[in-house]
């Protein structure tokens, strides 16, 4: 019977027993993430810190959002897109290419802007990465980066365009060519293209852009003996978005509309929510519980990012606007690029910290609570 | 004045860390109040201090924590919530309003049905058990959902 009055504190300690490898399954989440990243980066409102890392080929970078906005880190030249990553998430991004990768945040293209340096790995590479650049919108000279490489026989140059002109990598004895890489739409504001040359023959070629030969020539010289290419497409945007707002999110959170086209929200929850724009001035207002509102999107294309005023730690997301040959990166994640292989967006947990310090909240209740409850129960009543 | 903004705008948009934050630091309050009680109510050796002291700990460590529930309970009833289900969202509601109805029955019996006084450590206890539950349905959810 005295052991029945135990009962409290058996059901407590079961309580918190219950709750702990949840929890300790939540917390240990980002703690095994951060081990098998192979470079860690932070991402600030609104910088990348470091601002240039080097790294070996085949390294998995990690990009962690310390912001208070979605922030994306995108190859300039379109190879790799993290899509939004939302504050508190990361993304990953392994890149097996060498070369020099300028990359950017695709909502904040003009204040965003990173370096990643990718070195070769212990084994022969397959492809080599050449950037074209311009003083477009990365604010440079007219250059290929690098102008002077050797590769074996068999190489592929991936030339990415990262500057706001348009060019070409064409070797000066018409051996090979990519014919014209167009740059990213709207001045810079989304990713450039890229494509793809092999070398199959040995020999010293110098190279040019046909379209600033005079400003952008190099050399590739290609050793040994050796075989096949592939480059990328382009689409036009719907006129019409649905974006639903439920109970604590949008759904799709990322979504792409021609420019001028229409945003149709709906409230799907039974909160009252709005979408509201951060850079833009474009604000449905409150919306009820099964009501919808509509609004126009911004005439520039461009990737916006917005969130719900009622709920904006919980409920944001990033509008793409697409320009009439521009490409949607939202369609881009179907087809993975040649050189990089983009990851996951990553949890939004509330990171180990936080599971720890209510685990141990509990833990700590549990126990003082259980042999309160405990005492009670087994307090002698005086003889009556 | 829009109270969710400025909430928010105070936790550097964090409103729903802080609120689970919060909460376990209630739950743990909770405990031990019901440890202070069984204390002055001689039920308890621990904490070794005097009944005295344990009263008046008790005293104060309630009023804490009645007003952090009361704020976390605004902020549910105005503000943003964690991962919803409407099972868990019914459950919290339930024990959310629990809190308050034996939170009064509790000022009932110390102030006026004094005949009542011996409910009070089993008045205590549902408390701390509401509460866990209250924990269980919100911030267990929110750590295992995200």
């Amino acid at each position: 019977m005295r052991a029945l009055r135990l009962l409290p504190l058996l059901a407590l300690t079961g309580l918190v027993l219950l709750a702990a490898p949840a929890s300790a399954a939540a917390s240990s989440g980002p703690a095994l993430a951060a081990a098998q990243a192979g470079e860690a980066a932070k991402i600030i409102d609104f910088d990348y810190s470091p601002g240039r890392l080097t790294v070996e080929a085949g390294t998995k970078v990690t990009w962690t959002n310390t912001g208070s906005r979605p922030h994306t880190a995108t190859d300039r030249g379109g190879t790799f897109d993290t899509k939004p990553i939302a504050p508190g998430a990361k993304a990953e991004v392994t890149l097996s290419t060498p070369g020099i990768y300028f990359y950017f945040c695709r909502i904040n293209p003009a204040k965003m802007n990173g370096v990643l340096v990718v070195e070769p790995g212990p084994d022969e590479p397959r492809a080599v990465r050449v950037q074209a650049v311009d003083p477009g919108f990365t604010g440079d000279k007219l250059r290929f980066d690098p102008s002077e490489l050797t590769v074996a026989a068999g190489t592929t140059l991936l030339v990415a365009n990262v500057g706001g002109k348009p060019h070409t990598l064409t070797a000066d004895n018409g051996a090979f060519d990519t014919g014209i890489v167009e740059p990213g739409a709207d001045g810079g504001r989304f990713a450039g293209h890229n494509a793809s040359v092999t070398l199959n023959q040995a020999g010293t070629f110098k190279f040019h852009c046909e379209i600033h030969p005079a400003a952008m020539k190099g050399t590739v010289t290609v050793t040994g003996e050796a075989a096949a290419p592939g480059p990328a497409a382009a689409s036009a945007g719907p006129r019409e978005v649905d974006v639903g707002a439920v109970d604590f999110g949008f759904e799709p959170n990322n979504a792409s509309v021609a420019a001028g086209g229409k945003v149709k929200v709906a409230n799907k929850g039974q909160a009252p929510h709005t979408l509201t724009f951060d850079d833009v001035q474009l604000d449905t207002g409150s919306i009820a519980p099964g009501a919808s509102a509509e609004l126009t999107a911004p005439d520039a294309p461009g990737s916006y990012s917005y969130r719900c005023t009622v709920h904006p730690a919980r409920m944001r997301g990033v509008l793409v606007v697409l320009g009439s040959d521009t490409e949607d990166p939202n369609a881009q994640a179907a087809a993975p690029p040649p050189a990089a292989a983009p990851s996951g967006g990553g949890g939004t947990g509330p990171g180990a910290g936080v599971s720890a310090f209510v685990l141990a909240a509990a833990v700590v209740a549990a126990f003082l609570g259980g042999i309160g409850i405990s005492a009670f129960a087994l307090r002698r009543r005086p003889a009556t | 004045m829009d109270l969710v903004q400025l909430l928010n705008d105070l936790t550097g948009g964090q409103l729903l860390l802080w609120k689970v934050l919060i909460t376990s630091v209630i739950f743990a309050c909770a405990g031990l109040q019901v440890l202070l009680a069984a204390r002055f109510y001689e039920a308890s050796t621990v904490p070794p201090i005097s009944t005295g002291a344990a009263a008046r700990t008790h005293r104060l460590n309630g009023k804490l924590t009645v007003t952090l529930a009361v704020v976390v309970a605004l902020s549910c009833l105005i503000g943003p919530a964690g991962p919803t289900s409407p099972t868990r969202v019914l459950l919290h509601s339930v024990f959310g309003s629990l809190v308050f109805g034996l939170l009064a029955a509790k000022y009932t019996a110390l102030k006026l049905r004094p005949s009542w006084g011996r409910y009070l450590p089993w008045i205590g206890s549902g408390l701390f058990l509401t509460f866990a539950a209250i924990w269980a349905t919100s911030v267990a959810d929110y750590v295992t959902a995200r």
